[in-house]
């Protein structure tokens, strides 16, 4: 199905398409840092503690690059993306404080920051967000259950990368250009049909790994 | 409060988590999440996916790789120049602030939780303007119309028989009081009801109380049949 026709009523030539897809396979990426080189999450408590220059420098250079990155596949210009990468670490270093290890990892937390600058400054829209809280009565309110970030973490990026290829690229291009199943059919020429059981698979597994981690979670 | 029985699809969750959706949609989403903790699991979860994501996104193999390693070493030296000397980042699109309830308040706005709330229209004596084409239904649209979204809060009395009719695109319904039921199903609050195109339906809203409804439509209804095709300029949905 990848010889699909060849006429591109499309914004971008197919053949470029998937080979960015080639390019975009995951590489492996074993992070093994020296030793004193310390973890996302001791960088954002030095910030937050003593405005630590140098843990907000081993942040930088983490994830700058990546926020960049995610802000060029959502199209955005490369002047604006360094803007908004800018905007994001900045971000990052006066929102310290407010990160909670136990809601999300790192990793997660500086991409819904990025997300939501690229929401506000790229798409220039609001992200509306839901607000549980007054909807129940403050003695029955039972917090959203906290976890083990990390370790979810470890669970998420595990079962993402055991993905089979075909289901890892659809999840990619959701989240990192942003694509519906409609577009994501549209410009690779899969069948919509194809698109949405590759998705619906992989989403079934992503969702199998969250229950097991839940109940382990729920059992430690 | 119960928990809603008609949840979001994956695709608004992960299109939700992703970033990826307009506003018009978003809103959707996120009102139905104040009202249903699984599926606030769901999109944390799928957050989680997004970090890992961002963390495994490729930085080498295409074009801007060179030019971003060197946009990224210039940009630390600049950001740590600016890291004491500025505020925090502002939003350039000003943010809604949540709308407390008052005294003085339409009763009905109380019904309509965050943060749908705060993008109702209110008039100077902070009521709802509904548009009433009948007794008994009515119509408030949400100052959201773009990019071929049209959303509204719908009103409509217990009993009300709404007539076949079905819809040129996607059509996402949310109860946000009352209740109906469409082909056999119950919908009542924090339930989704997500139509496919090409979709006829009819619904038959409970009887008793009035049922309110956030309605987010990608084209407007086209009716099946003459007397819906009359209807439609009275009914709103």
């Amino acid at each position: 199905m990848l010889s699909a026709s060849s006429d591109l009523a499309l914004p971008w030539e197919r053949r470029a398409f998937w080979a960015r897809l080639d390019a975009s396979a995951p590489t492996p990426q074993k992070r093994e840092l020296p030793v004193e080189e310390p973890t996302d999450v001791a960088c954002l408590e030095a910030i937050a503690a003593r405005r630590d220059r140098e843990a907000f420098a081993v942040l930088y250079r983490r994830y700058a690059p990546r926020v960049r990155a995610f802000l060029l596949r959502r199209r955005a210009e490369p002047s604006a993306a360094t803007d908004v990468m800018q905007d994001v670490m900045l971000t990052v270093w006066h929102k310290a404080d407010r990160y909670d290890p136990q809601r999300a990892s790192v990793a997660s937390w500086v991409f819904t920051i990025a997300r939501n600058r690229y929401i506000d400054r790229v798409r220039r829209e609001r992200r509306p967000e839901p607000e549980p809280e007054e909807e129940v009565a403050p003695s029955d309110r039972a917090p959203d259950r906290r976890v083990d970030a990390d370790r979810r973490h470890a669970r998420v990026r595990a079962a993402v990368a055991s993905l089979p290829e075909e289901q890892r690229q659809l999840i990619a291009l959701a989240y990192l250009e942003g694509r519906s199943q409609t577009e994501i059919a549209a410009a690779t020429g899969l069948p919509l049909g194809t698109v949405k059981s590759r998705f619906r698979l992989a989403m079934k597994k992503l969702r199998a790994t969250m229950a097991s981690v839940g109940e382990e979670e729920a059992a430690s | 409060m119960t928990e809603p029985r008609h949840h979001l699809t994956d695709e608004l969750l992960l299109g939700y988590a992703a970033g990826a959706l307009d506003e018009a949609l978003s809103l959707f989403v996120a009102t139905h999440l104040t009202l249903c903790a699984r599926c606030r699991a769901q999109a944390a979860w799928l957050e989680a996916v997004g970090g890992s994501m961002l963390e495994d996104v490729n930085l080498d193999g295409r074009d801007e790789a060179s030019a971003n390693v060197t946009e990224t070493a210039r940009g630390l030296d600049e950001a740590l120049a600016r890291l004491d000397r500025e505020a925090p980042p502002s939003s350039v699109v000003p943010a809604l602030p949540p709308r407390a309830l008052g005294p003085r308040d339409d009763p009905m706005l109380a019904q309509i939780p965050e943060p749908l709330r705060r993008y109702v229209p209110l008039d100077d004596n902070n009521k709802i303007v509904w548009s009433t084409r009948l007794p008994g239904v009515g119509q408030v649209t949400l100052p959201l119309e773009h990019r071929g979204y049209r959303v509204a809060i719908n009103y409509l009395r217990g009993g009300l028989q709404v007539p076949r009719h079905t819809h040129d695109g996607m059509e996402y319904n949310l109860v946000l009081t009352g209740g109906f039921s469409d082909r056999g199903l119950n919908f009542e609050r924090g339930d989704a009801a997500i139509a496919g195109a090409e979709l006829t339906h009819a619904l038959d809203i409970h009887p008793g109380a009035p049922c309110m409804l956030l309605s987010v439509m990608e084209h407007p209804l086209v009716p099946a049949s003459p007397l819906a095709k009359l209807l439609s300029r009275i009914l709103p949905i």
